[in-house]
């Protein structure tokens, strides 16, 4: 799972005006919570909601895991669907040229 | 890209809207002591061969398995590994398939002989064995077992070698399955929820017109494959912004270049190359560019405004986190941010 990964990137950047927020697909309450103890994750976590399905209905997400880059503008510069080694660095390279702008 | 779409649709991740396809396993309580037995010596045997690093050894395991448990519920997934280890990483394909076809050719139970054919359909495709699937598909489809979600197995693997002619033939023999009736009629005790069946038939016929129309694109049926995108596009589901499953959009694209239509072409690509950054679009995108701009100079200034010029906007959702305590995204967002959604696992 990529989350650890974020975890990373977000103690790295934390500092320089980046905001790391994940948000659950599919709520499944106990086990999300024990997952985020066990791997000590700190940035923003939050669940979706069923009765309204912001991941599902206003993004239309249907797989997972899947990122959005957001600018200060609130534009979606960028979207990575999956998560394979190395695609830490892919999404680092899109923060420091969205930092740099 | 369309690994891509392989490894959303087919291996592993999720997708909560596709249909779901037929299950070839057997139900739990068929199962006697002696498949029970089988399932023990499995585990055991896949706990050995995590532990080893020896492609040679994982093989010998598999296949002393194999030997001793000639016809269980494992007895596919367990050929498909060993497929894989003779024939993909240790470059033996021909000592693969002979093997393959030794077992499968001992095999009398009927349901077992299905699931094996099956996983050879989906491994002979991956390791681009196209004589031997379509033999096996031949062998299914006499039968009447070769259903639309196997058709998607063999479309996608022609797809990915450029096997054109046997992706739009398979395209075309999946079309009867694509109705609303065909449907019904592969799950008979299923209660479908309202819309479901619609929804279903309607991204089969979109997944069958896009795929063909690509087949199509490469064989020099450019006009047949604008038609075909053109009808997919009232069919496809489409992301946030506005791609289109099946990469439609970038074939799509693809297909206006062949044609000549640049302008439309970008259109058709933008997306996929900039949001997405897909690197044949971006190549294609670059192609349309030179071939309207009199070369590449200042493609990059122009990606730059196409891109903001697409961008969505996140919009604002409230939402708790694991506390319960409730936030909005835009009190949480800052210069930059990443916007992450996640499956628990």
């Amino acid at each position: 799972m990529e989350l650890p990964r974020l975890e990373t990137l977000w103690q790295k950047y934390r500092d320089q005006g980046v905001a790391v927020v994940a948000v659950e697909a599919v709520r499944d309450h106990e086990r999300a919570v024990k997952f985020i103890e066990e791997k000590k994750l700190s940035f923003h976590l939050l669940e979706n909601d069923e009765a309204n399905n912001v991941v599902r209905d206003t993004y239309g997400v249907r797989s997972f895991p899947t990122s959005f880059m957001i600018d200060r503008d609130g534009k979606i510069i960028y979207c990575h669907v999956g998560f394979e080694p190395g695609d830490e660095a892919k999404l680092e390279k899109e923060i420091l040229e969205l930092k740099g702008k | 890209m369309f690994k891509r779409l392989l490894v959303v649709l087919a291996a592993g991740a999720v997708v909560l809207t596709a249909p779901a396809h037929a299950q070839t396993g057997k139900p739990a309580q068929q199962k006697d002591s002696k498949m029970e037995k089988a399932e023990e010596a499995y585990q055991a045997m896949a706990e050995k061969r995590r532990a080893t690093e020896s492609t040679a050894e994982k093989l010998a395991l598999t296949k002393r398995f194999l030997d001793e448990y000639p016809e269980t519920d494992r007895t596919a997934s367990a050929l498909g590994a060993a497929f894989y280890y003779q024939g993909e990483d240790i470059g033996d394909m021909p000592g693969a398939v002979a093997y393959a076809e030794s077992v499968r050719g001992k095999i009398g139970d009927p349901e077992i002989a299905k699931a094996v054919d099956k996983e050879m359909l989906y491994v002979y495709g991956a390791s681009r064995m196209f004589p031997k699937m379509t033999e096996v598909a031949e062998r299914l489809a006499a039968e009447g077992s070769l259903d639309f979600s196997d058709h998607s197995t063999i479309i996608e693997a022609a797809t990915n070698a450029g096997e054109w002619k046997i992706a739009l033939e398979y395209c075309g023999k999946a079309e009867p399955l694509a109705t609303e009736e065909s449907y019904r009629k592969q799950y008979p005790d299923k209660q479908f929820k309202e819309g479901e069946i619609e929804k279903a038939a309607k991204y089969r016929a979109g997944m069958l017109l896009v795929m063909g129309g690509w087949a199509r694109a490469n064989l020099g049926e450019v006009d047949r494959a604008l038609a075909d995108f053109a009808r997919a596009d009232k069919l496809v589901n489409r992301s946030y912004f506005d791609t289109g499953d099946f990469n439609l959009n970038l074939y799509w694209g693809e297909a206006l270049l062949m044609k000549g239509d640049h302008r439309a072409a970008a259109e058709k690509l933008a997306a996929d190359a900039l949001v997405m950054r897909d690197e044949k679009a971006i190549a294609g995108l670059k192609k349309a560019y030179a071939a309207t701009h009199d070369g590449e100079a200042g493609f990059d200034a122009y990606a730059a405004e196409l891109h903001r010029s697409i961008a969505k906007s996140v919009g604002d959702f409230e939402l708790s986190d694991y506390s319960g305590k409730r936030h909005r995204l835009s009190d949480l967002r800052k210069e930059v941010t990443l916007l992450a959604f996640w499956f628990p696992t």
